[in-house]
């Protein structure tokens, strides 16, 4: 018991011996807790608050293909985010989170025509599952300094390995027609009170707190102090390191946390889409996420959802009109945003809508 | 065992000469460039529409003459539109915007010459007997004109003056635009030199593989484990690597199946990553 905080002292012996030291760790941490909320700026949790309001209003208002053509959004949008921790925060650049996406894709495909409906824990072992993975697939390359371009070119090669090697397994990935997905997720307690979620829109009413917690969550690690020492590797990695912090232990556990993320990403994808196949894990998708971090502008978190938003709604539109030029598009944007807008537009909107 | 020693050092040749462009762009200008393979799959092109108008061997050698010139023609365009405005920013930046611009030329490629699979004939029918095994000719013929190709490059680049002014920018980028050497425009010419050279090695591939609009992306690849392998930057490190992509190419697709070359490949390259950071050639990475 610290003499220092005499509030903590006369408190905490009254509670039961386990719970002393509870008290005790909670007390003496509660000004980085305290802190770390207070710092979180308001304009931003207010807007997605009212934007995840207005998104659980959708429904009321539009038919089903709106309803999954919004399920995607917010699926690729949590894809893109969790590439912002790495990419926007840490400064690693991942050229294949398509590969953590897929891999949950395929894993809750599979739970799910094995009866294990229950999302949550579908969730849950997508996230163990990318986790481990993320760590496994980039820890050869924490060894080398130039961290930045050996990272995006190994997890481009990833990508490909992986489309390559679900084409070639073909009785476990379906080949390329994919695997047809049947049966719906259920949430609840398995066992005791299950609600089967049997409709795109049910399963949307799910998607959108799912989604919004978890980008809370990756913004609010954004802010704490360990997403401060993810900046600082950014800024500077070797300064990072002098001060005494370990880059590569906290580049590994980003990483893990963010492929965590687009693995529970993809888990989601799969009830919407109920088809999976090899092609997921090509460039195309890992190319995309980046797109739509890079438009709404790299960490940010809830840029993403801007970024995803802007540019998969037109093309879905533009794409049923005119087959074939999305692509030009594409790469247009890529070249456009680096040269001219390289921050993105978030930047861009705070300045419109400054309120000094 | 003659042809997959043969097949080796085919695979050997034609990788350096792909890997080389992607090497010295990097070593130059600190670009990453994601559009690297499409100047491969324009080479590989180049020798289907020959093939559509003139007949196999005349097709071959037109093409062989004028494919360097449309992978240096894409070199320069891509140069003027982006890499120019890019020169300056950091190499996560030159990767995104040279990917922007394979996407596009992937796209028109797919315009041009449609999204099948097209195969190249032999230019050369036939086989070569060695040592009791029936080689193509055709294949002794490529790496005939990959070695020579390649030892053109190694003269170019140690002798002319072009060649000399590209290994002092490499060196000492300042220092030598001190010494009254005009580094941008070094640079620029060599990315057009390591553009018409992948565009070359593309037309040699031809008739081995089939030229798809996104081919570019497997060979992109290819040569990103080549050049990491040899060490970023490195043209030694990128030839030798080369030669070590290309065997383990070639031993894999005899004894299992060439869809798994890329995953030995790649385990090499996490070998070598985790016991040579800096790659073979040793560069500081």
């Amino acid at each position: 018991m610290s003499p220092d905080n005499p509030d903590a002292d006369s408190f905490s012996s009254a509670l039961p011996g386990p719970l002393q030291g509870a008290f005790q760790w909670a007390f003496e941490h509660g000004d980085r807790v305290h802190s770390w909320v207070t710092r979180t700026p308001t304009r931003p949790m207010k807007i997605a608050l009212a934007v995840g309001a207005v998104l659980l209003l959708v429904p009321s208002v539009a038919g089903q293909y709106t309803i999954s053509l919004f399920s995607y959004v917010l699926v690729f949008s949590l894809l893109a985010a969790s590439l912002d921790l790495i990419w926007g925060y840490t400064g690693m650049l991942s050229f294949g989170h398509a590969v953590f996406f897929g891999m949950g894709g395929y894993l809750s495909a599979y739970l799910l025509r094995d009866g294990m409906t229950s999302l949550p824990l579908i969730l849950a072992a997508a996230f163990v599952l990318g986790a481990v993975l993320a760590v496994v697939m980039i820890y050869p390359a924490l060894r080398t300094e130039t961290t930045g371009v050996y990272l995006a070119v190994i997890t481009l090669i990833y990508s490909l390995l992986f489309e390559i090697a679900a084409l070639q397994f073909d009785k476990y990935s379906g080949g390329y027609t994919g695997l047809t997905v049947t049966g719906w997720p259920s949430i609840g307690v398995p066992g005791v009170a299950t609600l089967s979620l049997d409709s795109t829109t049910q399963l949307y009413y799910v998607i959108v707190p799912i989604v919004f917690l978890l980008a809370v969550t990756l913004y609010w690690i954004g802010l704490s102090g360990y997403g401060r020492v993810l900046a600082s590797i950014r800024e500077n990695t070797q300064r990072a390191r002098a001060v005494g912090y370990n880059p590569d232990r906290y580049k590994l556990t980003a990483f893990s946390l963010s492929g965590g993320v687009a693995c529970i990403a993809g888990a989601l994808y799969t009830p919407v889409s109920a088809l999976i196949s090899p092609q997921i894990f090509a460039f195309d998708l890992s190319g995309r996420a980046i797109l739509y971090a890079l438009l709404g502008g790299k960490g940010t978190i809830f840029g993403s959802f801007i970024g995803t938003a802007l540019i998969y709604l037109p093309e879905t539109y533009i794409t049923g009109i005119i087959p074939g030029v999305w692509m030009y598009v594409v790469g247009l944007m890529f070249i456009v945003l680096v040269i001219y807008l390289p921050d993105g537009i978030i930047p861009q909107l705070n300045e419109a809508f400054r309120n000094d | 065992m003659i042809d997959v020693l043969f097949n080796g050092i085919l695979l050997g040749v034609l990788y350096t000469l792909l890997a080389l462009g992607l090497s010295l762009a990097f070593g130059m200008m600190r670009i990453v460039n994601f559009a690297h393979g499409e100047f491969f799959t324009v080479g590989m092109f180049a020798a289907i529409t020959a093939g559509d108008v003139f007949s196999t061997t005349t097709a071959f050698v037109v093409a062989l003459v004028a494919a360097p010139f449309a992978g240096a023609a894409i070199a320069v365009v891509m140069d003027a539109t982006v890499l120019r405005r890019i020169y300056d920013r950091d190499e996560l930046a030159t990767l995104l915007a040279t990917w922007g611009f394979a996407l596009i030329l992937q796209q028109l490629y797919r315009h041009i010459w449609g999204s099948q699979p097209q195969s190249f004939t032999y230019p050369l029918s036939g086989t070569i007997s060695v040592a009791g095994i029936q080689y193509p000719t055709y294949r002794v013929l490529a790496i005939g004109i990959g070695v020579v190709a390649t030892i053109g490059f190694f003269l170019f680049f140690n002798r002319s003056s072009l060649g000399l002014k590209a290994q002092a920018t490499i060196q000492d980028r300042s220092t030598a635009s001190a010494m009254g050497i005009d580094t941008q425009q070094t640079t620029r010419s060599i990315f057009v030199v390591g553009a018409a050279i992948a565009a070359f090695s593309g037309v040699l591939f031809a008739p081995i593989g089939a030229a798809s609009p996104t081919i570019g992306r497997t060979f992109i690849v290819l040569s990103f484990m080549i050049v990491i392998m040899g060490g970023l930057g490195s043209i030694t490190g990128t030839v030798i690597a080369s030669f070590v992509v290309g065997f383990i190419d070639s031993i894999t697709s005899v004894l299992y199946s060439s869809v798994y070359a890329e995953a030995a490949i790649f385990g090499a390259v996490l070998v070598i990553m985790l016991l040579r950071p800096g790659g073979i050639a040793g560069v500081d990475a």
